[in-house]
């Protein structure tokens, strides 16, 4: 009963923190693009820098530890990689090059995001007890996803990156991916039997960057998908990091401590853009670092790798191993 | 004589001596507490730059959007 409860708790909790900012930011942001006030700003620092800093916790865990240094390529040499590149373009590169070196970061970032999406669709028909997501309804999401990240870098001032070209053939085509994924998807849902709560996780990941092509103000079109993601992850990791089976105050305050500290470094580092040689190198670690969240993330979350699943299954039990719904 | 003697000289009538009773693992708790010490202390020190130094104007895509 308890783990109904908690799996319950769960599944509305992530469809709340997904659809409550982009529906809310969609409709109230204000139409002529400025920043909806304080509250909202602490908000999109937690949901931006403090969720990528979170990551870092993953190298606290001792029984962790093992497994990222067994896979240096992922865990170690490229996120080095990345930050002592990301400062090496960031200091030789300037006006409209690093623009479109910045734009390809905001494509994957996007792409990292709908990622996540399809991760929390797949985690939402296992905890239900639901046939895992097929080939078809995955692909769809992956559309929409790259739909949604053409229909973001086509229009730049979405992402308030001055100096980027506007490209509207790509906004547009971005949208005829968005739509084509949308009814790929629609068809796939068809195939499966209803169950209302794995119907709406799919539909929220299908959706998920329709606000792009319906609101022209950057807060109204991407702040909410931003903080929507931001806040997926920090449930998870809360959830991860807070389990029963672990010394839970400890790990939830060592998780709070990476998250604030290095997200406040990485706040203060964001937009550094424009000043000197330390100041553009400091800039591009941001980058660097961001990356490496991506590719951190790509791997620590993958269930088809057996110690991902394993660790992730003995701390979210009633996620990843509930008892089947027969039927 | 040491517990292990004493339990292998027990005949299988006798009542099986409980070992004694392990005194408290005092270093790993002091640690346990200093740790705790350290990261409230950390987590203080980050709140009150957080408070100092505020949070950048906050960009639509997080980040470096606002470049």
């Amino acid at each position: 009963m308890a783990a109904d409860t908690a799996r319950r708790a769960f599944l509305a909790g992530w469809l709340a923190v997904t659809l409550v900012p982009v529906v809310a930011l969609a409709l109230l942001a204000p139409a002529d693009g400025t920043a909806p006030g304080a509250p909202f700003a602490a908000v999109l620092f937690v949901a931006s820098s403090v969720h990528v800093a979170a990551t870092g916790w993953f190298y606290t865990v001792p029984e962790l530890r093992p497994h990222l240094l067994a896979r240096p390529a992922r865990y170690v040499y490229a996120p080095a990689a990345l930050v002592v590149g990301g400062a090496a373009v960031a200091e030789l590169l300037s006006g409209r090059t690093l623009a479109w070196v910045l734009l390809a970061f905001f494509g994957w970032q996007f792409f990292h995001f709908q990622k996540q999406n399809l991760g929390l669709a797949a985690l939402t028909a296992r905890a239900s007890g639901a046939p895992a997501l097929t080939g078809a309804e995955r692909r769809a999401l992956l559309l929409t996803g790259t739909g949604g990240l053409l229909g973001i870098c086509g229009q730049p001032h979405l992402i308030q990156l001055a100096g980027a070209p506007h490209l509207a053939p790509v906004h547009w085509a971005g949208a005829g991916l968005f739509g084509l994924g949308v009814a790929a998807g629609a068809w796939a849902l068809t195939r499966r039997a209803a169950q209302p709560t794995l119907l709406l996780a799919l539909a929220t990941g299908l959706l998920f960057f329709l606000p792009v092509w319906l609101v022209d103000s950057p807060y109204a079109a991407v702040a909410g998908l931003t903080i929507a993601h931001g806040l997926q992850y920090l449930l998870l990791l809360a959830l991860v990091a807070g389990a029963p089976a672990t010394d839970r105050p400890l790990a939830l305050l060592v998780l709070v401590n990476v998250a604030l500290l290095l997200g406040l470094a990485l706040s203060r580092m964001a937009h550094l853009h424009g000043g000197g040689t330390v100041a553009r190198a400091l800039f591009g670690v941001y980058l660097g670092l961001s990356c490496a969240h991506f590719v951190v993330d790509a791997g620590v979350w993958r269930l088809r790798d057996e110690f991902p699943r394993t660790f992730l299954t003995r701390r979210l039990p009633y996620l990843l191993a509930p008892e089947r719904v027969s039927g | 004589m040491s517990v292990l003697d004493e339990v292998t000289d027990a005949g299988p009538n006798d009542a099986t001596p409980s070992p004694p009773a392990l005194p408290p693992d005092e270093p790993e708790g002091r640690r346990r507490w200093l740790v705790y010490l350290v990261l409230a202390v950390v987590l203080f020190w980050t709140v009150v730059g957080i408070v100092l130094f505020g949070i950048n104007d906050a960009s639509a895509a997080g980040g470096c959007g606002g470049g």
